[in-house]
């Protein structure tokens, strides 16, 4: 937390869904950081100590988002991780979320009002 | 002596034996060679096909991974034009003639990305690779689950809605995205294209099948369009006239899907009465689950 509000973190190659995201947040007395690559995203992590983390899933590489949940997993197993996906919540690689260790997926386009329900709900 | 690995008429190899006794090869020899041949071509013909079989299954796969790979990149740009049109439209105090342009916007990307996740679904079924987990699933709480989702949007269009369930399980060993992506289809297909009335689904046991029936009094389709309703984008043609949004492509994929864990899909319909799916699921039995 900074200043009294939520930081969360959001790590997307697409500048548009990153600044989406970043105006979203804004707006809503969340403060944003932003990174571009998972490699980014955990330097990032590690600076910040964010309230919550928001992951694309395919990245520079195909399981970027995987590789990134599970590195923060190793040391952290209680900052929500949401993975943003593009290819259909049944549909990507057959990857078993809850053994990954994230709190949901979010279809992109990302539904404001689901995605600020789903802050408000792990954030309390 | 050599002699042709023949069979149905193609010579798929040659067999040669050589002699390095003094003994010059007889009649008999010849004899059991060919029957050797024989059974060298039959096998040497199946182990092609074989081969044929799996280079095309090879194909088929990489196939549906470029067509994941073009929808994924399809989509993100509509994602994130469709993110920054709901920002637009959020804000507040705009002339009212944007609003509606920016309303409109948003409705025709979310047709476009309804679009590319169908053409993704279908890739994904046609790939053969399950979409998800294979396991046994109670088709009662399944259909139930679709059918409390599909409630609401039926409320909101003033339809009448109903389940109706003659057995409390019926299990299916089936793919778990599949069968969801089934049942959204047929139960959502049912409310999208029913405008007054209602829309009645039936689980029921017949024999060793599973059955769930979806009926409703919606635009129907029209007999000539029947026939080819399962093709991929093929729309009924009082679908395309009807300003309903779709791609013709979901059904496509249901149908394969149904077939290939030895299901049937049945259709019954009439223009402007309306229509009933059959899903006939094989039932997994209770001496397999034991």
């Amino acid at each position: 937390m900074q200043d009294g509000k939520y930081v969360v973190l959001c790590i997307d190659d697409d500048a548009d869904i990153r600044e989406c995201l970043q105006i979203i947040l804004e707006e809503n007395d969340y403060i944003p950081v932003l990174a571009e690559s998972a490699e980014e995203g955990y330097r990032v992590y590690e600076e910040t100590k964010p309230d919550l983390i928001i992951v694309d899933m395919m990245m520079e590489l195909a399981d970027a988002g995987t590789d990134f949940t599970k590195k923060v997993r190793e040391h952290n197993k209680n900052i929500p991780i949401y993975m943003l996906s593009s290819v259909g919540a049944g549909l990507s690689m057959n990857i078993d979320y809850n053994e990954i260790g994230l709190t949901g997926i979010l279809q992109k386009p990302i539904d404001n009002d689901l995605l600020l329900s789903l802050l408000t709900a792990s954030l309390k | 002596m050599c002699t042709p690995a023949m069979f149905k008429g193609k010579i798929m190899g040659v067999i040669q034996v050589l002699n390095g006794k003094d003994r010059s090869f007889q009649e008999s020899d010849l004899n059991v060679l060919k029957n050797i041949s024989h059974m060298v071509g039959y096998a040497l013909y199946h182990a092609k096909i074989y081969d044929d079989l799996a280079t095309m299954k090879k194909l088929e796969m990489e196939k549906a991974r470029f067509m994941q790979i073009m929808v994924h990149e399809l989509k993100s740009p509509v994602a994130a034009s469709k993110m920054m049109t709901d920002i637009l439209k959020n804000y507040k105090n705009k002339p009212e003639k944007m609003v509606s342009l920016t309303g409109r916007i948003a409705d025709r990307l979310d047709q476009m990305s309804q679009l590319i996740k169908d053409i993704l679904e279908l890739a994904s079924v046609k790939s053969g690779v399950p979409l998800g987990d294979v396991s046994e699933l109670n088709m009662v709480a399944e259909t139930q689950e679709h059918y409390e989702v599909c409630c609401d949007q039926a409320k909101q269009k003033g339809l009448e809605m109903s389940m109706e369930v003659a057995e409390k399980e019926l299990f299916v060993r089936f793919d778990s995205q599949g069968l969801s992506l089934v049942l959204s289809n047929i139960i959502g297909n049912a409310v999208k294209y029913t405008r007054e009335g209602s829309v009645k689904i039936k689980l029921s046991r017949q024999d060793e099948w599973a059955v769930i029936e979806v009926s409703d009094t919606g635009i129907g389709i029209p007999e000539a369009d029947i026939p080819k309703l399962f093709g991929e984008f093929y729309r009924a043609s009082n679908a395309r006239k009807s300003n309903i949004p779709g791609s013709g492509v979901g059904l496509a994929g249901v149908k394969n899907i149904i077939e290939r864990f030895g299901g049937r899909l049945e259709l019954q319909s009439r223009e402007n009465e309306g229509s009933i799916f059959s899903v006939y699921l094989p039932l997994y039995s209770d001496t397999w689950r034991s």
